[in-house]
């Protein structure tokens, strides 16, 4: 018996050298994180802008900036592609880190406050940039990318909520992929696909971020838009504004009150944030007139929309808490020329509406 | 529970440990209760049909053995076939012969039975159980000394459910004997093992990707896209069936039993007569004992004689499964052989007869010996169509548009084209062209000796790089998503 084992042990090197491929390419980014991200999350943390952000995934990214960095970040903003461009600039002196997604729903909202604290990383100040729709039930409001597992966990673990899709996050679990000849597979394919650099992303000098015609990601986690979107013709802007406003306003249909449930998750975060010593910011992105004339126009299908600027108002004064901005542009002295389409304000609009955060 | 599954790479490990380690008396009883474990993790009710019919084999060669007149043994084993071809029946046939006579008769009020599970493995274990009651009947064999041990002849866990189908006379006698751990046997069973694992999960599972997108769906295709998938369903199914078979004879190995050898590389047959010499050889022997020389066998003259063969491959054919395409399979088999006898039958039995005394027999061309191997198996790949085919319409659908297109191949890009279309670059169909070629210069290596042995005949080196390169091949090329053996379902 003693021999066979003898045997069997001069396998072991194809085994741990699998086992090693596996977990050094990780191609599903258990250990890692997803290897594109990784990589560019590299570049951010050495100070890079990145180009290739059509095909990064930004929770991905962000998930594993969160894990990466050294310290938490001072200041910590929070929202959808309508807060992306806030960048550091806006709290100089600080470190800065803008954890906003894409198409954030409610789910984005909260897990991108738990992927830091859930690595220790509690920021100082954190800047909320509120959607209103976070506030709207429905699965139909919920991104397909966003991590309802991580939001289960949030609630579970944070918040103390019960949660019937908590499981808890098994450390274990991912280490049987080691063993598994798939995996291994799969990091073969990934590896030889990485060494293709089309597909890998490329810093871009600090000075042509500007002028190029991709999106930028910044060191900071804001985005720099591409050169198209942000000069594009103004009548281009409001006509795309136009647009959005002849149909349903994104996520604001079929909006009928307040969720009770995230509304009262929403309020006992904001002790729990206080609690630990965190100051809070609330940010609401302004809407461009088009789209805010057809909520005041259409007010009973849109109502939600003034009554969550108004609950954030109220939330703000009962917590003493700083709200900046609006979702009514003409309450922060925005005109059509500060938007680039019906829902995403320009940067120096931003700069307008946003004080600097000491 | 699969052989290709994380639960058998548990079991089997454990199994082995504690046959091993516990008393020699409690070793069959051990084995029954693994084998029994092994089948329940499929379908546990069916393990309760595998009791019926051994207890029913078991008593009826009891009384077969105490029967004191020929009618009396007659009469129970007689009774025996009935019930265990009964049972059979009604699992496997029973809706096809619904199907069929609905089809004749529209107005018969009979229904198919839609609740009516595969019972997996039911033929492998019916017909061993026949073979135990004839062999007794017969007097070529003593009946089982005990109840535990004649079970675990039935449910034996490595052959249980694809076979080899296992005679009475082989293995009977080896679970009466004591098996202590050997290292030589158990590294002589993993390396058949493994070997098991390259056929199956590398070229069988990998095959079947691009034979499934075609056949799943044949209307789409034409030309080089069925023959390709039609040649790789050849390759598909060896390696699925010959790679169980080396895994179940692995797998007994190690426990110290040795099985019948199932496969001897079919494909290098020179004729059809002796790819059924070579292929599924437990089973062929099985119809040529219990089916075809019952019938008469060759003794009674030559029509007789391809009638009874013709008869033989049908059986075979509805063996396999319960529906026209393997009937006609078993057909198109029937009618090679036969042809093949009546054309070449005597110069085949003077071939054999000078083998027999140890005479020298003319040597083949290299050349001309290739030259029938691929005709043979160009032979053998038009009836897998019948075999795969999901239907009948499906089956003539491949007839008719096999040779279409073939100007166009001349045409640049085309053949790459068409093979992008069946999924072959994104299957891994190069890789598993050259682990065909691969298994293909393993066979040729081995010779008259079977895998084993070349391998403990070979330098260490050699027998090193050999085990490297099959579980390098497996890592990298393996499939894992625990697809079945295809022979399951018969």
């Amino acid at each position: 018996m003693l021999k066979l084992i003898g045997r069997l042990l001069l396998f072991l090197p194809i085994f741990l050298g699998m086992m090693l491929v596996s977990y050094r390419v990780d191609p599903s980014g258990l250990f890692w994180g997803a290897g594109f991200e990784r990589m560019v999350c590299d570049y951010m943390l050495a100070g890079n802008y990145v180009d290739g952000y059509q095909q990064l995934d930004g929770r991905e990214l962000n998930k594993i900036y969160a894990r990466e960095c050294e310290n938490a970040p001072q200041v910590l903003v929070n929202g959808s592609s309508r807060t992306l461009q806030i960048d550091s600039s806006f709290a100089p002196g600080k470190s800065f880190y803008n954890v906003s997604n894409v198409g954030a729903d409610v789910y984005d909202f909260f897990n991108s406050y738990y992927i830091f604290e859930k690595e220790g990383k509690v920021p100082e100040i954190f800047v909320m940039g509120i959607d209103p729709w976070i506030f709207n039930d429905g699965e139909e409001n919920i991104d397909k990318r966003s991590d309802s597992a991580m939001f289960a966990r949030f609630l579970a673990e944070t918040m103390g909520y019960e949660s019937p899709q908590y499981t808890p996050e098994n450390q274990m679990e991912k280490y049987k992929a080691l063993l598994d000849p798939s995996y291994f597979q799969a990091s073969v394919d990934t590896y030889f696909r990485n060494k293709d650099s089309s597909s890998q992303p490329e810093i871009v000098p600090p000075e042509d971020i500007y002028s190029r015609d991709d999106i930028i990601k910044s060191p900071d986690g804001s985005i720099v838009y591409d050169l198209n979107f942000r000069t594009r013709n103004q009548e281009i802007a409001d006509g795309d504004a136009l647009t959005a406003a002849n149909n349903d306003l994104l996520r604001l249909s079929d909006f009928d009150r307040l969720d009770p449930y995230y509304t009262q998750l929403f309020e006992d975060f904001i002790v729990y944030l206080q609690s630990k010593g965190v100051e809070i910011i609330f940010f609401l992105p302004s809407y461009h007139h088009y789209l805010y004339w057809e909520a005041q126009d259409n007010i009973e299908k849109y109502h939600c929309l003034f009554e969550v600027e108004d609950y954030i108002k109220q939330m703000g004064a009962k917590y003493n808490i700083a709200v900046y901005g609006s979702y009514n542009p003409d309450a922060v002295g925005l005109t059509n020329r500060d938007f680039m389409d019906g829902l995403h304000m320009r940067y120096e609009a931003l700069k307008k509406v946003l004080p600097v955060i000491e | 529970m699969l052989f290709n599954s994380v639960s058998f790479l548990i079991f089997f490990p454990v199994v082995v440990l504690g046959y091993f380690a516990i008393p020699e008396k409690f070793k069959n009883l051990w084995l029954l209760i693994a084998s029994y474990y092994f089948y329940m993790s499929w379908q546990p009710v069916y393990a309760l049909l595998i009791l019926f019919s051994t207890v029913t084999t078991y008593y009826c060669a009891v009384f077969i053995n105490k029967a004191k007149s020929k009618k009396q043994k007659k009469l129970f084993l007689a009774s025996n076939i009935v019930v265990n071809i009964a049972i059979l029946c009604y699992f496997k046939y029973f809706n096809f012969i619904v199907q069929s006579l609905l089809a004749v008769f529209p107005g018969l009020s009979i229904a198919p039975n839609n609740n009516l599970l595969a019972v997996v493995g039911i033929s492998f274990y019916t017909f061993q159980s026949l073979g135990y009651s004839i062999d007794v009947y017969r007097g070529d064999v003593e009946k089982a000394k005990d109840f535990l041990t004649y079970a675990l002849f039935v449910s034996f866990f490595p052959q249980l459910v694809a076979g080899p189908i296992e005679r009475s006379k082989n293995l009977l006698p080896q679970l009466y004997k004591a098996h202590k751990f050997d290292y030589n046997r158990v590294s002589d069973g993993l390396v058949l093992m493994a070997w098991g694992f390259f056929k199956k999960l590398v070229i069988s599972d990998g095959a079947a990707l691009i034979v499934n997108a075609v056949y799943n769906d044949v209307t789409k295709f034409t030309g080089i896209q069925l023959i390709m998938a039609t040649v790789l369903f050849a390759f598909q199914i060896y390696c699925d069936f010959s790679g169980y078979s080396d895994i179940a004879i692995g797998a007994a190995n190690v426990i110290g039993f040795k099985l019948m050898r199932n496969f001897n590389h079919p494909y290098f047959s020179q004729n059809v007569t002796q790819f059924w010499r070579n292929w599924h050889i437990s089973l062929s022997t099985w119809f040529m004992d219990y089916i075809y020389i019952p019938l008469g066998g060759s003794r009674k003259g030559k029509i007789r004689t391809y009638i009874n063969l013709f008869i033989t491959f049908i059986v075979s054919g509805l063996w396999h499964g319960a529906s026209w395409n393997f009937v006609i399979w078993g057909a198109m088999n029937g009618a090679y052989n036969v042809i093949h006898r009546a054309l070449f039958g005597k110069k085949e039995q003077r071939r054999r007869q000078r083998i027999k005394e140890g005479k020298p027999v003319p040597k083949t061309n290299p050349a001309v010996a290739v030259a029938k191997a691929v005709g043979t198996f160009i032979l053998i790949d038009f009836t897998w169509v019948f075999f795969r085919a999901n239907t009948l319409a499906d089956a003539m659908y491949v007839f008719r548009n096999l040779f279409t297109d073939f100007s166009l191949l001349f045409t640049s890009g085309y053949f790459v084209q068409m093979m992008e279309k069946i999924g072959f670059y994104t299957n891994n169909g190069v890789a598993i062209f050259w682990c065909i070629l691969f298994m293909f210069a393993v066979e040729l290596w081995e010779g008259k000796s079977t895998l084993v042995e070349r391998i403990n005949k070979s330098k260490w080196y050699v027998r090193w790089a050999f085990y490297y390169t099959i579980i390098l091949l497996i890592i990298f090329f393996g499939y894992f998503g625990q697809s079945q053996f295809i022979y399951f379902q018969f």
